[in-house]
């Protein structure tokens, strides 16, 4: 400890131009006893010091501690993460083929469709001709035939008797006989017909259809309902109305009930031949 | 200049506490990379868990996606059981070509390379044909059938078109129409005598007309939307385009089966 002559000394001895760093250093040892003047013992700082120094031990290990949980914690993460990446990999993976497989399943589904949907309408078409060439031989074969002996009408599908209709001979009025050289053919099929006919005539240079134009008088008195037009003097026809008119008409006819008339006009076509043997007046 | 010794123990204790200091300094030193340390492996373990998070999320979304594959799947697996039957397709198929063979070889013997007309009352149409080959489908209108009666005199008028095989008798252009007693008893009108002026009808048929015979005409018609329902009288009724190309393709004498 200086003496505070030693310190009026060394104060005194201190003159600006004297050695400043010394001066410090000296201050920094009088400050340093100021200090320890203070009422702290050796053992009470070592105590202190010791106290701190195991707090902060005691707080390293404790964050050591935290660290390697923490360490551990991450690497089980990491764990799992890999875990998860890899299902979800693999899941990405099903689905892709699924995806595929779905795709292919419909691509075969459209091409089946497809091909069913051509067979449909195919069919549709085929079942079309088939009725139009069905309907059309039909025209072609069907023919009536009359079996004088039996006294039976005949619808003949080619060679073959369909039906059988009971008729009465030939009759003929008004000095009409029927022609054996020609070919007897329907040429026409009328219900309530007259036995006026249309024409066609020229008018004007022009041809004409001048439809029958008979007047207020009812027409089918004379023929029957259903009517049967052939190009001889042939009629097929129901039973007349009015015995006179049909009389006096100039024709000839296979007399049949009104119900066979019926039948027969509804099953022969226009064009149908009507094969009637030389002796059957 | 030497130091009194009690100056000299204050330094000892100085120089102590500062050598104790220094320690706790290096302790706490070596706790603070710690820190450092743990507050790395924290954001790291939180990033971690946002990327686990993540892929949850997308697992489940896996998850989804499989099972609504696996639905679709199943429905799809399914429809076959709701569609008909192929092999009923092919044998009806197989079934109706033999048929239609047959009849193709009898039909086709009979027409050989003919021109003809078809004519389907029930589906309203009309073909041209030649031999087997289709040239022309049409539509048309044909008889409406039914039965006409006129209140005053008792006559009767049935409006249907026969079946049967006709023949192109006559054709003519810009044909004259004139109307039989059924077209004034339809619409209650007196009937005029037969040279009366009003049955002359111009345009009434269309630009072209061919005969079958017997009053039964092919013609054409003002109500082209009409076409394709039974609404004639008995005649057979085309379009304008259709009767054009019919009237010019059939000869007298071309056949007409009707059917």
């Amino acid at each position: 400890m200086y003496t505070n002559e030693e310190i009026q000394t060394t104060d005194s001895q201190q003159t600006p131009s004297a050695n400043p760093i010394k001066t410090y250093w000296l201050k920094w040892h009088d400050a340093i006893y100021h200090l320890s003047q203070r009422s702290v013992s050796i053992p009470e700082a070592l105590l202190l010091v010791a106290l701190l120094w195991g707090a902060l031990f005691f707080e390293y290990s404790q964050l050591q501690k935290h660290l390697q949980e923490l360490e551990k914690n991450l690497s089980n993460t990491n764990h799992i993460l890999e875990e998860t990446a890899t299902a979800v990999e693999t899941a990405e993976v099903i689905n892709s083929m699924k995806t595929k497989d779905i795709q292919k399943i419909k691509s075969v589904l459209v091409s089946q469709t497809k091909t069913q949907k051509k067979f449909y309408e195919e069919n549709l078409i085929l079942a079309d001709e088939k009725r139009q060439l069905e309907k059309q031989w039909d025209i072609l074969i069907t023919y009536l035939m009359l079996d004088a002996e039996t006294g039976k009408l005949k619808l003949m599908k080619g060679d073959q008797a369909a039906k059988n209709y009971k008729v009465e001979p030939v009759q003929c009025w008004g000095n009409y006989i029927l022609e054996n050289n020609k070919p007897i053919t329907v040429t026409s099929k009328e219900r309530f017909a007259h036995p006026e006919r249309g024409r066609v005539e020229i008018q004007e240079g022009q041809l004409n259809w001048i439809p029958p134009q008979v007047g207020p008088a009812s027409r089918n008195l004379a023929l029957g309902e259903h009517v049967l037009f052939t190009n001889t003097s042939l009629i097929l026809h129901a039973p007349a109305k009015d015995k006179q008119q049909h009389e006096a008409y100039p024709h000839c006819c296979i007399p049949m009930r009104s119900g066979t008339a019926k039948q027969v006009y509804d099953a022969v076509y226009v064009g149908s031949r009507i094969l009637v043997p030389n002796d059957s007046q | 200049m030497s130091l009194p010794a009690d100056k000299k123990r204050v330094l000892f204790r100085f120089y102590l506490s500062l050598f104790l200091l220094g320690l706790l300094v290096v302790q706490l030193f070596q706790i603070h990379p710690l820190w450092t340390a743990i507050r790395t492996h924290q954001q790291t373990w939180e990033d971690k868990a946002l990327q686990l998070s993540f892929l949850a999320h997308k697992l489940k979304d896996q998850s989804n996606f499989s099972r609504e594959h696996t639905e679709q799947m199943a429905f799809l697996q399914n429809l076959p059981n709701l569609l008909p039957e192929q092999a009923k397709f092919i044998k009806t198929h197989n079934i109706l070509q033999e048929e239609v063979e047959t009849l193709r070889s009898r039909v086709g013997k009979r027409m050989a390379n003919q021109l003809y007309i078809l004519v389907d009352t029930k589906a309203s149409k009309l073909y041209l044909k030649q031999g087997l080959k289709l040239i022309r489908e049409n539509i048309c209108s044909v008889g409406r059938g039914g039965i006409l009666v006129d209140k005053q005199t008792g006559r009767k008028w049935e409006f249907s078109t026969p079946k049967g095989l006709f023949q192109v008798t006559w054709k003519t252009e810009d044909p004259l129409w004139i109307k039989p007693d059924w077209a004034f008893a339809e619409t209650k009108q007196l009937i005029p005598p037969p040279d009366d002026p009003s049955r002359l009808v111009q345009g009434e048929l269309g630009k072209y007309l061919l005969s079958m015979g017997n009053g039964y005409l092919i013609h054409g018609t003002k109500n082209e939307a009409s076409l394709g329902q039974p609404v004639s009288h008995g005649c057979i009724r085309l379009g304008a385009e259709d009767l054009d190309f019919i009237y010019h393709a059939a000869n007298l004498k071309t056949r007409v089966y009707v059917y």
